[in-house]
């Protein structure tokens, strides 16, 4: 074997050693397209599909915003619409203020004459109190008066009846006598002589001329009956304009009692003489001015 | 190659068949890349020779 020949196969040898070398090391460290393709294609892919995926969001999104939209024109126009109401509202509200402020004022000043107003009834009621008082006071006094001859009045009474009574025993004690008399008289022949007591004449208290009291109404009944004395006592006074001499008649029911003649007034009775006595009246009887 | 030459000796030298052993090397060394290339482009795009399309 030639030298060049020997030179060749080394120098042969040594490249393709090399070279294999080389390329071993270049296919091993080369990048797997493939594999880089196929990952390049499924991020695509999901890259597609978020796209769809967003593309629907998108979609629906834009109809939720033209819905809401909608909605909230809707809700605006009807805002507007009572904003303008209530603009309205307010002008007349104001308009209303402007009105009771000025009533207000009125009314302000009418209190102060009404104010004025009161001093001068205040004035006017101390007065009317003054005088009042001295009234009541006149009245007490009246009262005190009338009690007191009131009280004379039955004492008065109390010694009639008993005069009245010792006139009884005195014309009956008389009476025997006169027979006593006429029996003796009798026996011996003569007549006895017919005599007069001598009594004087007893008037009862007679009513004076009746006050006319048909057009007065008024109305109450019976409180309390002295039919020894024949007076009586009615439960209204002169606070229900009752006067003296006025004539009240008596009823019970639709049957006619008595007249009852006003001697005395107080102020939430009367007491009066009784009058064309039918029945002896009752407490509780009803008494007015008409029948 | 006789083995007379070696035994007159003039000088030393590498028989023959060293140069058939480098050859057969070198061939062994291309062939097992030639199969490791085509093994790697097997397994990596699925073919040998054929280029695959893109898309």
């Amino acid at each position: 074997m030639s030298t060049l020949t020997k030179v060749l196969v080394i120098l042969l040898s040594i490249s393709a050693v090399f070279l294999c070398a080389a390329v071993v090391t270049y296919v091993a460290s080369a990048d797997n397209y493939k594999q880089r393709y196929e990952s390049q294609r499924n991020g695509l892919s999901a890259a597609q599909q978020r796209e769809r995926q967003a593309q629907d969001d998108l979609n629906a999104a834009k109809q939720e915003y033209d819905r809401k939209e909608a909605s909230l024109s809707t809700q605006i126009t009807a805002l507007k619409t009572q904003n303008e109401q209530f603009t309205a509202n307010l002008t007349e509200k104001d308009r209303q203020v402007s009105q009771l402020t000025a009533r207000l004022e009125s009314i302000a000043k009418d209190g102060q004459n009404v104010a004025i107003a009161m001093d001068n009834n205040q004035r006017i009621l101390d007065n009317t109190l003054a005088e009042l008082n001295k009234v009541q006071a006149e009245k007490i006094k009246l009262d005190k008066e009338l009690k007191e001859t009131t009280a004379t009045l039955m004492e008065k009474m109390s010694v009639i009846d008993t005069l009245k009574t010792q006139n009884e025993r005195l014309v009956a004690e008389k009476a025997d006598l006169d027979k006593k008399i006429s029996q003796l008289m009798t026996q011996y022949g003569k007549t006895a002589p017919v005599t007069a007591p001598v009594v004087s004449r007893q008037d009862m208290v007679q009513p004076a001329a009746a006050t006319t009291t048909s057009n007065i109404g008024l109305k109450g009944v019976v409180t309390a009956v002295d039919a020894k004395n024949s007076l009586a006592e009615i439960s209204i006074g002169s606070a229900n304009g009752v006067r003296q001499d006025m004539k009240f008649h008596v009823t019970r029911g639709a049957e006619f009692v008595c007249d009852i003649l006003i001697l005395d007034v107080d102020a939430d009775r009367a007491v009066g003489i009784l009058d064309l006595v039918r029945q002896q009246p009752r407490v509780g009887d009803a008494v007015s001015t008409n029948l | 190659m006789s083995p007379s030459g070696q035994t007159r000796g003039k000088k030393a030298t590498v028989p023959d068949n060293v140069y058939t052993v480098l050859l057969a090397a070198a061939f062994l060394a291309t062939l097992g890349t030639v199969i490791f290339t085509l093994s790697m482009c097997y397994v990596q795009y699925g073919a040998l020779f054929k280029a695959s399309s893109p898309f």
